[in-house]
Formats: C-alpha cells, structure tokens, sequence
C-alpha cells in the first residue's frame, strides 16, 4: 500500500514529537532572553549602549518591544524614539533580516508569547476547536490587521500598548517568581487581550496559534518579508517535495499556523471525495458545490495509490518555519532548505 | 477565482475596519479608565502637558464615569495615570523627585519602569539628561461605591528638583464625573 518514500507512520509521529520537544526548549530560552527575572537580551543591550533604555529601565520584556517600533513605521514624527533604545530595531531591522535569510524562525522557535497558547492548546482535544482555515481567510485578516494596526493612529487612538500578550506572556512569569503586583490592575483591554490571547485565539483554536497569526504585527512583518521573498531560490524556506507526497494531510493537519493547504490532483479527485465521504463524520459539513474537495480527512492510502501527485501549497505568509511538516510528513516530502 | 479573490478583498477590508472600530472604542475610554498622558519639566501652563491626546492643554481630567462594561463589572474604582513620558526638555541635566498634592485621602499605588526609582522617596536617583524620559504610573483607588460630587479629587503632579528643592513643574489633575466640571488647570 505505501508508495515509496514513505516511512512508518510511528517513526515520523517520533519525530514529530521530538521536534515539538526542541521546540519546547527554545521557547524557555526565549523566555530567558526577553522575560524578567532574566530577559538576558535587555541586560546586555544594557551593558553594549549605557545611557539608554535597556540600561535604566527594568529589565524586562518591554525593554526588547516587538510591538512599539512596528507601529512607529508609519509615524515619522517617533522615529526619533528609536535612537532612545537600540533593542528597538530588533523587531524592524533584525528580525526582518533573519525572516528574510531564514524564515520567521523566531516565531516558530523562540516567541514564548506565541508558544505557550500552543501547547495549552494540545491539552484540549480538537473537537473543542474552532479551524481558522475553515472559518476565514487567514491572509486577508492577518495582513488586513497589520495595515489597521500601522495607520488607526491617525483615524483612532493607537491599539499597540492595550492589547499586547508580551506584556500578559511577563506578567505570567513575573507572577511564577512572586511578583503578583501587575494582576493587581483591571483594564478592559487588557481583560479582552488574555481572552483572546490564551482563549479563543489560543487553546480553542486549531493549532493554538490564533493570535499569532491575527493580531500579532510583528510577526506579520516577518512573515511578509519572508514571504515576498520565498521565490528566490537560495533563501532556505518550508519547501514541498510534489513527487514524494502521497496527500495524506497530516501535514495541513498538524500545521500550528494553518499554513498548508492540499488540494486532490484532478485524477485523485474522485477517490478523494470517495474517502472524504466514507471518512466525514455526520455533522461535518460537505465541500463546496464545484470546489475540488480537499483531502484533509483522506487516509495516506486512498490518494497514494493514485497515479497524480496531490496539489500541496505551503503559503508563506503565514508559515513559521516551526518544521512540525517537515519532522511529521510520513512520506518525508517537505524539507526546510533552498529551492531545488 | 474572482469570487475567492473578491472573497479575500472582503476579509480585507473588514478586518481593517473592525481594528479602527477596535482603536475608536480605546479612544472612547481613554479618559476615563485607561488615562495616558505626557508631562514636561520645567514647564509651565499649557507646556506643562507632552505629545499626546491627554495632557496637552496643560492639566489633566479624569472622568470616572467613562469606563466599560468590564471594568465596571470588575475593579471599577481603580484607576491608572501613566505618564508616557515624563520629560526633561531643560538644558540641564536634573534628578527628580515626584509628588501628588490633593491625593491625601486616597490609597495610591507607584511604579515606574526606571531602575533607579526609590519606592518610599519617589525619586529618579539619577541626572536625567536634557529631552530623556521616564515613565511613572500611579494607581488610584478611590471609594466603593464612586463618590457622587462632581469634582472628586482636584490634585497635581509636582515634579521637584531633588537637588534644589525646586518646584520644576505643577499638573492639575481632576478626578471627575461631569468633565464640565473640571476647572482644568485655573
């Protein structure tokens, strides 16, 4: 039944969970550079540039803000605040450089702030979960926010500091080490940002990466940057092998980002739609009148066994190079690395 | 593939306008439970007040009454000033000291992200050179249930030269429940 290439499902779910494992270890570093008690990456920016804002204020994660400086892009008049803190080209110089050479690496292995709502998010079984593939059109709204995000201060007030998760992802820390002071206040944005944040955009949404891909405009920069650029061929990037992949759909499935789409090839179509039915339990409802069903509920057998390669699209506006594809595919048909 | 790319448009849009929705009900109660402002020393009058949409007409006016749903249900007596920024714009280098006049009945919090901030003497034990910022918060809690008057608390912010002794700036600051009550700064 398994066409070539494919591995034993267990060997890859291993692997999978090894590379969630990793994963896990380099979101406690993270925390370890940016969060107080440590946030390692203000102290030093304190100790390099004396005088400035990483060396007299706390050193925690506000110091190293991945929110402010996006914001600032689009008003002049503040672009002198970025002298006042040189952490504060980290989010519109540095890693927009990294997503450019290697992909949004920092979203899928160093953001403490996005990790932890994912794996709350693993404790909850998917049922519970709303898919926001299937819901929106996660493009549109990730960047339609960004542009809100970069110009309603200039039609509304700004809505970068009342709706931040660093600021909810330190006060959990602080709170860890006994600092309870910043809980002690009530605001309504922030009351709005922890449920969105851990809740609706966290633990009950397919992959736990809600916010991370609506509302966080950091990584929306990222993304747009390695996006635009994931053509050229000698930036590493999440890349599809087509004459491996046998349409499984694991990889769309354990995407935390959502970020992959497959779609039956037109000959696999009918044995596609065939399984899709046998497999669709009652209350899921069918495809589209005249959209090409997709194969996410097809077994690896009903697809592989048909002689066209399914349509597999990693969209890279979204995707976070977190390699849950390239570690999970059964058939080992994504690999994170040039064009070939 | 028209209908989908009409489909994303749609999104599109609509996303954007739910974050201006979003930023014009931050700008609903940003004078009443959520007040960030600007202050300059050593000021005077109208320059008393920063950059930004509150303070700049040198005083400040808290309207208790604006708050929402939320936070009413939640914590509605507490109320937080932040000052972003509290700035020298002198051309001297100065240390300072913060003091709230008018707040003697009331239960205030301070902070500020400063490293050198004293707790029990409210001081920035450090120069602060010419156009430097800090930021202090203070966190006011006023009784439960709200007092009724229309001006509740008529206070001020001084900022003080700690080496002198020196009154560098005054901010009136009004907690009020008709902000035609508020007598602003006279």
């Amino acid at each position: 039944m398994a066409s070539a290439g494919l591995e034993a499902p267990g060997h890859k779910t291993d692997r999978l969970k090894r590379n969630r494992l990793w994963r896990l270890g380099f979101f406690f570093v993270g925390l370890v550079l940016f969060y107080a008690p440590f946030a390692l990456v203000a102290r030093l920016g304190g100790l390099v540039f004396p005088g400035t804002m990483p060396a007299t204020w706390v050193s925690d994660v506000h110091v190293s803000c991945l929110r402010m400086p996006v914001g600032w892009l689009t008003q002049p008049w503040l672009w002198g605040a970025l002298n006042t803190n040189p952490l504060y080209y980290v989010p519109i110089v540095m890693l927009p450089l990294a997503a450019l050479a290697a992909g949004p690496l920092f979203c899928g292995w160093l953001c403490p702030a996005g990790a932890f709502p994912e794996f709350l998010s693993r404790l909850v079984p998917d049922r519970f979960k709303w898919d926001p593939k299937k819901a929106v059109e996660i493009t549109a709204v990730r960047y339609g926010f960004f542009v809100g995000f970069l110009i309603v201060p200039f039609v509304a007030a700004s809505i970068c500091c009342s709706f931040c998760n660093f600021t909810w992802m330190q006060n959990i820390v602080s709170a860890t080490t006994g600092n309870v002071l910043p809980w002690l206040y009530v605001s309504t944005t922030g009351v709005v940002t922890l449920l969105l944040w851990i809740f609706v955009l966290g633990i009950f949404t397919k992959g736990g990466r809600g916010w991370c891909l609506f509302l966080c405009p950091a990584g929306s920069l990222m993304s747009l940057v390695s996006g635009a650029t994931s053509r050229i061929k000698w930036l590493p990037r999440v890349r599809h092998e087509a004459s491996t992949c046998t349409g499984c759909s694991t990889c769309a499935e354990i995407c935390p980002v959502r970020a992959i789409d497959v779609m039956a090839a037109p000959a696999a179509q009918d044995a596609a739609a065939q399984s899709v039915e046998t497999t669709r339990s009652d209350d899921e409802p069918s495809s589209a009148a005249g959209e090409p069903p997709r194969a996410e509920a097809t077994p690896v057998d009903a697809v592989a066994e048909t002689p066209s390669a399914p349509d597999v699209t990693v969209n890279q506006l979204l995707c976070n190079v977190c390699l849950d594809c390239v570690r999970g595919c059964p058939s080992g048909s994504f690999r994170y690395g040039t064009k070939r | 593939m028209k209908h989908a790319r009409g489909r994303k448009i749609l999104w599109f849009v609509v996303t954007i306008a739910a974050v201006f929705a979003v930023g014009y009900y931050r700008q609903s109660i940003q004078t009443g439970e959520s007040v960030h402002f600007a202050l300059n020393y050593p000021a005077e009058g109208a320059d008393v007040g920063g950059l930004g949409a509150m303070g700049k007409d040198g005083y400040l006016a808290v309207d208790v009454t604006k708050v929402s749903p939320i936070k009413s249900l939640l914590q509605p007596h507490v109320f937080n000033l932040s000052s972003h920024w509290l700035r020298n714009v002198g051309d001297t280098p100065r240390r300072i000291r913060l003091e709230l006049e008018g707040f003697e009945d009331y239960d205030v919090r301070w902070e500020s992200t400063d490293k050198t901030w004293n707790e029990e003497t409210h001081e920035i034990e450090r120069l602060l050179d010419p156009n430097e910022d800090v930021t202090v918060d203070w966190f006011v809690t006023l009784p439960r249930p709200l007092p009724t008057e229309d001006l509740i608390i008529d206070g001020t912010i001084v900022v003080i030269d700690a080496e002198t002794d020196e009154r560098l700036t005054e901010f009136a600051v009004q907690f009020v429940r008709d902000p035609a009550a508020a007598p602003g700064g006279d």
